[in-house]
């Protein structure tokens, strides 16, 4: 090609680029590795699932690198990132970032969130947050690598240790989907309960798959135990 | 009522005359004109004849740009797309460096857009030879990567197949 344009040019051409095709212009070479994050967007979507390229791309970073430091944020969604997310960590640092989905999840990883301004959060998988400032909504299913434990009775599934290390001081609203009334829903439900000093409403949505009618009892355990460490709290736990 | 006529001098010596209104719009030529006051058509010796016909072309068009009229609007939002249809990657490039020189906003955002677009789909290694730019990765980098994503595929959890069978 005869023509060729000056970088602040192609730079101009980029920042009209989808966010999922911006983010590949990380591998074209040095120069463009971190420019990607510099670009204002509102939304950003990425789909993280056998495919190599974005691996590979997201593959350069060191953990502060893929740091997404995007000032104009505002919602991200994650899909299927267990490749990235489990290997390297994901650190958020969005001043503006309000609403976080982080989707189909099922693998021990570590989310580390600097993000203000957050409101909303949606959590395939739960492990390990750190540092999480504030949110007040909160909607994450329960997958805690025992889903299919109902098949083998005598199946120990290893349950990833819970750690919480955040601030949840301002968490109003929490809805705990696909429970099934293990011991490490309870474990996790006291763990978020301890902190959650404002917390207003709490629903917790019962897992209705094909084993439903084999663990009717352990649910109705599973609200004892529950009513039992929270005698007289000060907020409803709706067990729908 | 008669507006007055600007000539431009494109850089093989052709002339274009368009509306004060429509050269306006390029920031460079109003102030060429601000400034110099030529009076044998204002010099552009960057841009060649082939590519000042279309801007030209796009100055004419959006001299008077639609407020509030939507019908309109959407009008000039078809000549647009269909203005640079049939134009080839190096002329879209030339209008790049020419809208860029003349600041033209418009007509910048307008072309950067339409090579955005044809970046979708593209390979990396298209998109290196189209702008011209270098793998300067090391093979070490590579390898770095290739040994992340394994470790990065060990999960722990239950795979996405069971999740999925135990959730319905």
């Amino acid at each position: 090609m005869a023509v060729s344009l000056p970088e602040e040019l192609i730079e101009h051409v980029f920042s009209f680029l989808a966010a999922k095709d911006l983010i590949q212009t990380s591998i074209l070479s040095k120069r463009w590795r971190s420019f990607w994050v510099s670009v204002p967007c509102t939304t950003l979507s990425f789909t993280i699932q056998n495919t190599h390229t974005y691996v590979y791309v997201l593959g350069w970073y060191d953990a502060a690198e893929l740091a997404i430091t995007c000032p104009d944020l505002e919602s991200l969604i994650l899909w299927d990132c267990d490749d990235l997310l489990c290997s390297r960590g994901l650190v958020l640092r969005t001043q503006n970032l309000k609403r976080l989905e982080v989707k189909h999840i099922v693998s021990n990883c570590n989310l580390e969130l600097y993000t203000p301004k957050l409101s909303y959060f949606s959590y395939g998988y739960k492990n390990h947050i750190g540092e999480c400032f504030s949110f007040e909504h909160w909607s994450l299913e329960c997958w805690f690598g025992k889903v299919d434990a109902w098949d083998n009775a005598d199946n120990t599934t290893d349950v990833p240790e819970l750690q919480l290390q955040c601030t949840l001081n301002k968490l109003k609203y929490v809805a705990v989907q696909g429970v099934e009334g293990l011991d490490c829903e309870l474990e996790f439900c006291i763990l978020l309960l301890s902190g959650a000093v404002s917390l207003k409403r709490m629903v917790m949505i019962e897992s209705t798959g094909k084993y439903f009618n084999h663990k009717k009892w352990v649910l109705k355990q599973f609200r004892k135990k529950l009513s039992e460490q929270f005698p007289c709290a000060g907020f409803p736990i709706q067990l729908l | 009522m008669s507006t007055k006529k600007i000539t431009l001098l494109s850089s093989d010596n052709e002339l274009f005359t368009v509306d004060e209104e429509a050269a306006n719009q390029s920031l460079t030529i109003k102030h060429l004109i601000e400034d110099t006051e030529p009076e044998n058509g204002v010099p552009l010796p960057q841009v060649h004849s082939k590519i000042l016909a279309k801007v030209t072309e796009y100055l004419i068009k959006h001299a008077n740009e639609p407020d509030n009229d939507a019908a309109a609007k959407e009008e000039l939002k078809n000549w647009d797309d269909k203005f640079l249809e049939k134009v080839n990657h190096e002329t879209l490039f030339d209008l790049i460096l020419a809208a860029n020189y003349l600041d033209i906003k418009g007509l910048l955002d307008l072309t950067c857009q339409t090579v955005a677009d044809l970046m979708n789909g593209m390979s990396v290694v298209e998109v290196r030879k189209l702008f011209n730019i270098v793998n300067d990765f090391t093979p070490e980098d590579e390898a770095e990567v290739r040994k992340r994503r394994k470790r990065g595929t060990k999960t722990i959890g239950p795979s996405n197949d069971q999740a999925n069978q135990s959730n319905h």
